[in-house]
């Protein structure tokens, strides 16, 4: 897809009202405030797209990725340990490590130690997983707008 | 909680994936609703299986 039809959603340039000789350029950030705004998008869900100032999506990753790793750990989920000797494992330290500080700060207090008894474990769990997975794709959202990938 | 997740879910796809308001509107809805019917139908489809 070229930059006139990203820019307009797919549509034609008939439909969107937008002249066919137009060609949208848009603004591309150096490689430092990239690296930047994707440690920032890390380290506090929404925060790298609050830098490009894109206060929509800022808020709203912000407010879910956080609430779902609260709601994780507060149902009675494990925040894991850094474990890398297994696939799953390994496939469930980097979701949570990606999860950036909401993660690491429960964790570094000990909360989070999980009790594997509880009716809710297991979904907490899940909610603590895919918190991590989608703070990954916001990360990779945040580099798509800083390269001018992406309005 | 099934609902709960779903909700949270979609709403950080759909601003991933989605520009506009009502793009997002729609795109939520579907993408919220998709993940509770199918939950329901694929818990329903397990439930003869005994693991």
């Amino acid at each position: 897809m070229d930059a006139q039809n990203r820019q307009t959603g797919g549509k034609t340039a008939e439909k969107a009202d937008v002249p066919a000789d137009l060609e949208v350029v848009l603004p591309r950030a150096d490689a430092a405030k990239t690296a930047v705004a994707c440690v920032a998008g890390w380290l506090v869900p929404g925060l790298g797209h609050a830098l490009f100032r894109k206060w929509d999506r800022a808020g709203v990753f912000f407010c879910c990725i956080t609430a779902m790793i609260l709601l994780g750990v507060g149902l009675d989920g494990r925040l894991a340990d850094p474990n890398f000797g297994g696939l799953f494992p390994t496939l469930e330290s980097i979701a949570n490590v990606w999860s950036g500080l909401p993660y690491w700060i429960p964790w570094m207090l000990g909360a989070g130690v999980g009790d594997p008894t509880a009716y809710t474990y297991d979904y907490a769990n899940k909610f603590i997983w895919v918190a991590g997975c989608l703070n990954i794709l916001t990360v990779i959202d945040v580099f798509d707008i800083a390269r001018g990938r992406k309005p | 909680m099934m609902l709960v997740f779903s909700v949270l879910t979609s709403l950080v796809l759909t601003f991933l994936v989605k520009q506009g308001a009502r793009a997002r509107v729609r795109y939520f809805l579907i993408l919220m609703f998709a993940f509770v019917i199918l939950s329901v139908v694929g818990g329903w489809l397990m439930y003869p299986f005994p693991f």
